[in-house]
């Protein structure tokens, strides 16, 4: 059985941090400097109390009123988040009666970061064309700005909140784009470059704030940024190039490449380096940032929507999602139909 | 030949390698690198020394720290090995990558 992608869409929060706010917690840093550096303007931001289980909820329910589709028929839904509401039950099961679906549907959350999504595609499908399930729900949602200290510039400069939705289905009919091969790798060697140490059963919690040191508590979000960047380059390019032997394919058969949005500088190097033109590669970080496991879809809907005419019958795109873990996934999708986002 | 050429045509965008700058066996002297570690820092040359690192030089973040990785990699062709940026924090650093390399 194929496995087709219905619909996409996305929930962003009201609140927004800009690089002034930043710089007013922060005078010694500067706005222009920040966004020179990571392409960032301003970022969504949730407000205390809300969270990432309240922005995929949000997703969700702009995709499913936009593709009428009747809940019974979900049988699956997948959660991707690195910020549960509770460290149990997962947040799957909060949204499965939130957002009114089945109780005979399964739901799980699936712990991954910036390859969230991807992963996630890889798995729906895997249960569609297995018949497992007829039409599964994804959701990738995450709040990272609720792990970084406001003083840390590597961090809270990039990271914003946001979540997304996709519905794939074994269905044709009015499908998006139908889903292809996807290939998915892991080097936990990577585990200390992206890191909340404390919180879990092997350090628990410590109490947020500065240590004597001035050293960031283990409670915030660690990044050591020139390691995630070597990992980038390498292993993605190696990524991409390995799911296109698989499906046969030259680097110019793919009409438009949606990588995860870490940050403008990874992602313009990246894009020099494998020999991608602009066009063909969009970054959209200047008013959404780095949003881990919902910036695929975001970027993807927004691009939809910007620039529909990038997704035509038969263009082939590349989904690329990387980053904690480390963790990777790139799945390719063929368009099927034109997508009129403004009149639904 | 003509294969080849098949392949590059249909294949416009195959991956490319930058070659490096500085050539094979060719090799640099302290200062000559200094200015390179300056320029990816975006300071004047004065201000970097032997002696500087990521503690006195406020441009020496994350973000020059990846712009010193390139510069290893676009002009000398030394790819780090997984968790050695720290070995980019400082000068003597930088230079004692590149003496293993034979590039110094």
């Amino acid at each position: 059985m194929t496995a087709y992608l219905l619909g996409v869409h996305y929930h962003l929060p009201e609140g927004r941090r800009t690089n002034a706010d930043l710089v007013a917690a922060n005078p010694d840093w500067n706005a222009e400097k920040i966004y020179l550096k990571t392409g960032i303007r301003s970022r969504p931001m949730t407000a205390p109390g809300e969270t990432a289980a309240d922005l995929g909820a949000g997703a969700a329910e702009s995709l499913l009123k936009e593709l009428r589709l009747d809940r019974s028929a979900i049988d699956a839904l997948l959660v991707c988040t690195q910020s549960p509401d509770y460290i149990l039950p997962t947040t799957a099961c909060l949204l499965q009666t939130r957002l009114g679906l089945s109780t005979d549907c399964g739901a799980l959350d699936v712990n991954l970061g910036c390859s969230g999504f991807t992963y996630g595609l890889w798995l729906a499908s895997s249960l569609v064309r297995s018949g497992a399930a007829r039409n599964v729900l994804l959701i990738a949602t995450d709040t990272y700005s609720k792990y970084c200290s406001e003083n840390d510039l590597t961090t809270t400069t990039i990271f914003a909140d946001g979540g997304g939705a996709a519905l794939i289905s074994g269905t044709p009919d009015g499908a998006l784009a139908r889903l292809g091969e996807t290939i998915v790798g892991t080097d936990g060697r990577g585990a200390e470059n992206l890191i909340i140490r404390a919180g879990g059963t092997r350090c628990p919690r410590v109490g947020t704030g500065r240590r004597a040191d001035n050293s960031l508590s283990d409670e915030y979000l660690h990044m050591n940024g020139p390691e995630i960047f070597a990992f980038t380059l390498t292993r993605i390019r190696e990524a991409i190039q390995r799911l296109l032997d698989r499906l046969g394919l030259g680097w110019g058969d793919i009409d438009l490449f949606l990588l995860h949005q870490a940050n403008r500088f990874i992602l313009e190097q990246l894009g020099r380096r494998m020999g991608i033109p602009a066009e063909k590669m969009p970054i959209d970080l200047e008013e959404i940032g780095n949003t881990a496991s919902a910036s695929i879809p975001i970027l993807m809907r927004r691009t939809m929507e910007r620039s529909p005419d990038l997704f035509r019958p038969g263009h082939r795109l590349l989904l690329v999602g990387f980053g904690v873990g480390y963790s990777w996934a790139a799945t390719e999708l063929t368009w099927i139909r034109s997508h009129n986002i403004c009149l639904s | 030949v003509i294969a080849i050429w098949q392949a590059l045509w249909d294949n416009p965008f195959t991956i490319r390698t930058i070659e490096p700058r500085v050539g094979e066996g060719e090799i640099m002297n302290t200062n000559q690198v200094l200015a390179k570690i300056a320029e990816c820092l975006g300071v004047p040359v004065e201000m970097v020394s032997v002696e500087s690192s990521i503690d006195d030089i406020v441009a020496w973040d994350s973000m020059g720290t990846m712009n010193l990785m390139l510069m290893l990699n676009d002009d000398f062709g030394l790819r780090l090995a997984p968790n050695q940026a720290a070995r980019l924090q400082s000068a003597k650093g930088i230079l004692a990558l590149l003496s293993e390399a034979g590039k110094l």
